[in-house]
């Protein structure tokens, strides 16, 4: 048996660095290649199950995506358009005209309030969703602990995200400070 | 009115923007967690590194830890040592070392259980300490870094949020375009293809590093402020015992191991606590490490008699026990041996080059603008391989003359990026680095063996000095291709600091 759990391994292997080099040709010809790409991704998917059957479903799924990750870096740097010659220079485009004094401060204000805005909401909209869901969740505890853990990260994340890509502050700000208020009404009374 | 999933440009330009500020803000100490967290995925050859002579053997008799519980708790007596268990490292391919523990004592056994040598770890313990908590006291250190893996999940999501192109450029690598096209394809490529990595290790960590923070918030607001209660839902408290327990002969070991075995066959045993030993009310608890599971273990109590009082559920239990005890595993990469190690290393490393391409492209594009940072270009490049200098040189001087290796990383960090602000070329200060770099990671190697002769390249000791090497080598070899680049392009060498040089 031991034998047969090699083979297994080996050909779930083979079947990854196969699906990278399916989804690399698929990539590579012009025009719309659906057939090949889903191969490649059944491929990898086959890879992954291939795996799992050898050393379990957690293992398996987490050694097939290792090995699709590397073997796409090889695969790109064998590949790669590498350098001979003289290098191509950066295009350096034309120095615009430095923003006036007021602007340069309001500028930076707002870059502070940012910095604030990025750091301070999110983190408490986080633990406000963290302790949301440990409050209203019917699970057992420790599964509502885990759950509060990971949903408090989750939001607390996707907090981060808007507040750096929102121009306007206000929205996310405005959201972030509204959700806090909605959570403290739900859970306070309820403590 | 038309949907579309396509992002707007607007939306890609404020996601980009997003990105680099979270990028720049986080920048060096991002930089720090990753260097080190890529060398702490060998922390256990790192330990034994550093003891390489002392005695490694999976074989333990039952007896051994009765006898070694007897002179470690007459030792820890002597000593003043107030304790209230005594926990045993059972050999395993992990740490093949037999090692006891109580309060501020830890000590090597002999195969008869006597007592030896004092346990040094305190290089390695530096380099998972500057991971975890930035050398910081762990209450500040910690909730830092998991701010940090917290902000690097929203790094990675903006960065594939601001990437339109990422089926059409999914295998692009352009090294021959412009400087700023190479750093760009290369932080892209390693950003797409290696973002469940990348995830992984974030969510992770954010997770291990604000779940006390998490859990103070739910012990204030549900239970009165006792974290305990908190802690209670996924560890069970220790046993108490009365004042006045009596003494008692110390628990039947051969029963509990034999007893574990049959119970357990097929996990490996890792650790093995005898709480109150030698009083009424004693207990013994083992650790075993659970075969094709990602959770970190299963924790076993028995009575001193060998009767199985209780199995903490880790593996089997509630599903939060089991998604919380496989956090661990999963962003140390110990699971599945050592060809996962090498995979998490290479990973990491390009984790670490992930995050110097994303400072470089804003600095390339900053100095085609025609606004560049060069003392900011100068002072990037002396952290980016001053860095793995600084933790390099730590080895050393930690062999060698003992010193504290927190004291000699931070103060070589900060000494190069203060001097690197006022003095010389991105150029010149890659180079020079890169050589000190090389310099120090062989002297690592020399030192080491002329400590340890021919246990340098044995077991454990083999790994963690190819760790040395194989760094030297990696650079060495990007100095060759700078090097051979030059020459190629130009004999006259570029004084004007072009980033990518590094």
């Amino acid at each position: 048996m031991p034998n047969a759990i090699y083979i297994i391994a080996g050909l779930a292997s083979l079947s990854a660095l196969a699906g990278i080099v399916t989804l690399y040709r698929a990539w590579l010809h012009t025009g719309v290649q659906p057939v090949r790409r889903w191969l490649g991704w059944a491929l990898v998917v086959v890879s992954a199950w291939g795996w799992s059957a050898v050393v379990g479903v957690e293992y398996g799924i987490s050694i097939a995506t290792l090995i699709v990750m590397l073997g796409v870096f090889g695969l790109i740097a064998l590949n790669g358009d590498w350098p001979s010659g003289p290098p191509r220079q950066d295009k350096h485009r034309v120095t615009t005209k430095p923003a006036p004094a007021r602007a340069a401060n309001l500028i930076g204000l707002r870059g502070i309030a940012r910095c604030l805005a990025v750091v301070i909401l999110p983190a408490l909209s986080g633990v406000a969703a963290g302790l949301l869901f440990f409050g209203v969740a019917n699970l057992v505890d420790s599964s509502r602990l885990i759950g509060a853990g990971f949903v408090a990260i989750t939001f607390w994340t996707l907090a981060v995200v808007w507040c750096c890509a929102d121009r306007k502050l206000l929205r996310p700000g405005a959201a972030l400070v509204l959700f806090l208020a909605a959570s403290g009404l739900y859970l306070l009374p309820a403590v | 009115m038309k949907f579309s999933l396509k992002p707007s440009p607007a939306f890609v330009r404020d996601m980009t923007d997003g990105h680099s500020v979270l990028g720049l803000t986080l920048s060096t100490l991002l930089y720090i967690v990753c260097v080190s967290g890529t060398l702490a995925v060998f922390y256990n050859e790192f330990e034994r590194w550093e003891q390489a002579s002392e005695l490694e053997t999976l074989e333990v008799k039952p007896a051994v830890y009765a006898t070694a519980t007897e002179q470690v708790s007459a030792l820890a007596s002597a000593q003043g040592e107030k304790f209230n268990s005594v926990t045993f490292t059972i050999p395993n391919s992990d740490m093949p070392r037999l090692v006891v523990r109580v309060g501020k004592i830890e000590r090597h056994l002999g195969e008869d259980g006597s007592l030896q040598g004092t346990v040094f770890h305190d290089w390695t313990h530096f380099l998972t300490y500057l991971h975890f908590a930035l050398n910081l006291p762990v209450v500040l250190g910690v909730p830092l870094v998991g701010l940090i893996g917290v902000l690097m999940a929203a790094l990675i999501l903006s960065g594939l949020l601001a990437h339109p192109k990422i089926l059409k450029d999914a295998f692009s690598f352009r090294m021959a375009g412009s400087r700023r096209l190479q750093q760009v394809d290369l932080h892209n490529r390693l950003g797409v293809w290696a973002a469940p990595f990348h995830l992984a290790i974030a969510v992770t960590g954010a997770f291990i590093g604000l779940s006390q923070v998490v859990a103070f918030a739910i012990a204030g607001l549900f239970f009165g402020g006792d974290v305990e209660k908190v802690e209670a839902m996924l560890y069970r408290e220790e046993s108490a015992i009365a004042q006045d327990a009596g003494q008692v002969p110390l628990p039947d070991f051969e029963k509990i191991l034999a007893e574990m075995s049959r119970l357990a066959p097929g996990h490996e045993q890792n650790r093995l606590r005898i709480f109150h030993p030698g009083r009424e009310g004693q207990m013994v608890e083992i650790v075993t490490r659970v075969p094709g599971r990602l959770v970190w273990g299963e924790r076993y109590r028995f009575n001193a008699q060998g009767r199985l009082m209780h199995k903490e559920g880790w593996s089997d239990g509630e599903a939060g026990k089991q998604v919380y005890a496989s956090n661990f595993r999963l962003h140390f990469g110990h699971f599945s041996g050592f060809p996962v190690k090498i995979a998490y290393f290479l990973l990491g490393v390009g984790m670490c080059v992930l995050v110097v391409s994303g400072i470089n492209i804003w600095l390339i594009r900053k100095r085609q603008r025609g606004a560049p940072a060069v003392r900011l270009e100068r002072v990037w490049m002396a952290q980016v391989w001053g860095i793995p200098f600084a933790i390099a040189l730590s080895a050393v001087t930690y062999l060698v003359f003992a010193v504290s290796a927190v004291q000699v990383f931070w103060l070589t960090t900060v000494v190069l990026s203060v001097v690197a602000a006022f003095f010389g070329t991105v150029a010149g200060w890659s180079m020079l680095l890169r050589g000190a770099t090389i310099v120090t990671c062989l002297l690592a190697v020399i030192t080491h063996v002329s400590i340890f002769g021919a246990d340098s390249f044995v077991r454990a000791s083999l790994v963690a000095n190819a760790v040395w090497l194989l760094t030297a080598a990696g650079i060495a070899a990007s100095c060759l291709y700078t090097w051979v680049r030059r020459r190629e392009c130009n004999p006259a060498p570029s004084v004007s600091g072009a980033v990518s040089s590094g």
